[in-house]
């Protein structure tokens, strides 16, 4: 009994993984630079990390968790709270669409997939933070954040698949 | 792995294919009604990031010491290469600030003596607070930056935010514990200013790069490179004087200025507390130019 109470917390702190993570990457995304020109364009840490545990471990990260990580980075940042919700989430539901298609694809190719799906992602969170301001915002920086955020993604992915792989090794 | 094809799945499977469905559509629907909350009546959604900033303003700072320990130590480094230009350059600039000391006390006597003179009412007495940064949201939309400090060290909104050069922003949300300034050079900030020695009014709007505009300005008005522009005063909100930067592109569309401020030395902001009753308070933040959005 004893034994079975031990793993299943171990399971449960296990499952916390990607929220965790994600929720992470949300502080770290924010945390000052002091280097003025790089935050505006910080990459979009948070769009990775969904992308990748909704790939990997969908169940995981549940709309809800999704909903209130994006409803975090939302009111730290001071865009209008509801637009990373909706960016993250649509990222999240066109994988769970096409479930079979990313969860078969390798890592390159994955990597294209999240470049063509973040695209997407900028262009609504442009779109909706336009909006919420009442005004044409220059998507400029938006596209450099795009740039990077695309080319973070490898070493990201592989950074959390990494850390991943030590915990269930540890396990054995 | 996932077993398709099992007699209980079948029963299930379509219920289990519309709940997520079901799920997006609720969470996207709860988004949508919070964007149109914030807009109309922010109140709930200010209660609600207030919370959130005070509970991340402490992970922050967390996060922001060795981000803030490397910054030092590059900048450590830095110094040691320019030792020698570095101590030309201040040399210089101390016999520069040795003359305009003279200058300065030449008119701090006169200012007594005409104030003497005229029996002018002295402006109210300011207040500092001294407030780390421990956020740069940052983004391709926003500019501001997140204070370790709020309503219980004296913080209110509307507060000016300098650092030794001069104005960086003001304060636009305030928690308990934390607040958030939105930098003079955020699309939505708004700050009436004065320019050159004419004091031409205008109002200094950003549009998130790194020189905001100066608005409203008369047609008239003359106004030239190197001009300097400080805060007014106008609306009651922030002290008049504070020093904000300097004209640098005249051109047909728009003058721009260059801020004081160094960007990449905000650590710490101070916040000047201009000691206005709180019903003015109220009154200048709602009026239009009070309000950033």
């Amino acid at each position: 009994m004893k034994q079975s109470f031990w793993l299943r917390l171990d399971l449960f702190a296990r499952s916390l993984f990607p929220c965790l993570v994600t929720l992470g990457l949300v502080l770290l995304g924010s945390a000052p630079l002091r280097v003025p020109e790089l935050s505006a364009i910080m990459p979009a840490l948070s769009l990775i990390a969904v992308y990748h545990f909704t790939i990997h471990h969908p169940r995981l990260l549940p709309y809800w968790a999704t909903f209130l990580i994006g409803i975090l980075q939302d009111l730290i940042s001071g865009i209008p709270p509801g637009v990373s919700v909706i960016v993250l989430l649509t990222v999240q539901a066109v994988i769970r669409a096409r479930y079979r298609y990313f969860a078969t694809a390798g890592f390159s190719l994955n990597w294209l997939n999240f470049l063509l799906l973040s695209a997407a992602a900028f262009m609504i969170g442009w779109l909706l933070t336009s909006i919420g301001f009442m005004r044409v915002l220059d998507p400029r920086p938006a596209v450099f954040q795009y740039l990077l955020t695309g080319a973070v993604y490898p070493v990201l992915a592989w950074l959390i698949m990494r850390v991943r792989k030590t915990f269930r090794e540890e396990n054995l | 792995m996932r077993k398709l094809g099992t007699p209980s799945t079948r029963v299930v499977a379509p219920v289990k294919a519309w709940a997520p469905r079901l799920g997006f559509a609720v969470m996207v629907g709860a988004a949508l009604t919070l964007m149109v909350l914030d807009r109309y009546d922010s109140r709930f959604t200010e209660r609600v990031r207030t919370t959130v900033m005070d509970g991340v303003t402490p992970l922050l700072d967390i996060i922001s010491r060795p981000v803030d320990s490397a910054a030092e130590v590059m900048a450590a480094a830095d110094e040691l290469a320019n030792l020698r230009s570095e101590n030309e350059h201040l040399r210089t600039q101390n016999e520069r600030l040795l003359r305009w000391q003279q200058v300065a006390r030449r008119l701090g006597a006169e200012n007594d003596a005409l104030r003497d003179l005229t029996h002018l009412v002295p402006a109210p007495g300011l207040d500092f607070i001294t407030a780390r940064a421990v956020g740069d949201p940052g983004g391709a939309y926003v500019r501001s930056l997140l204070i370790s400090a709020g309503s219980d060290h004296g913080v209110a909104e509307g507060q000016a935010a300098i650092t030794g050069e001069g104005l960086a922003g003001r304060v636009l949300h305030v928690g308990r514990r934390s607040a958030r300034v939105l930098l003079i050079t955020d699309i939505n900030s708004r700050v009436p200013v004065v320019a050159g020695d004419s004091r031409e009014r205008a109002v200094l709007g950003g549009d998130n790069t790194k020189l905001p505009k100066l608005l409203y300005l008369d047609l008239e008005a003359k106004l030239h490179e190197g001009d300097v522009v400080l805060t007014s005063g106008h609306g009651g909100v922030l002290p008049p004087g504070i020093p904000v930067g300097v004209v640098t592109q005249v051109g047909e569309e728009a003058i721009r200025v260059t801020p004081f401020v160094d960007w990449s030395h905000t650590e710490y902001l101070r916040l000047v507390d201009y000691g206005l009753p709180a019903e003015l308070r109220e009154i200048t933040n709602t009026a239009p130019g009070g309000e950033p959005r």
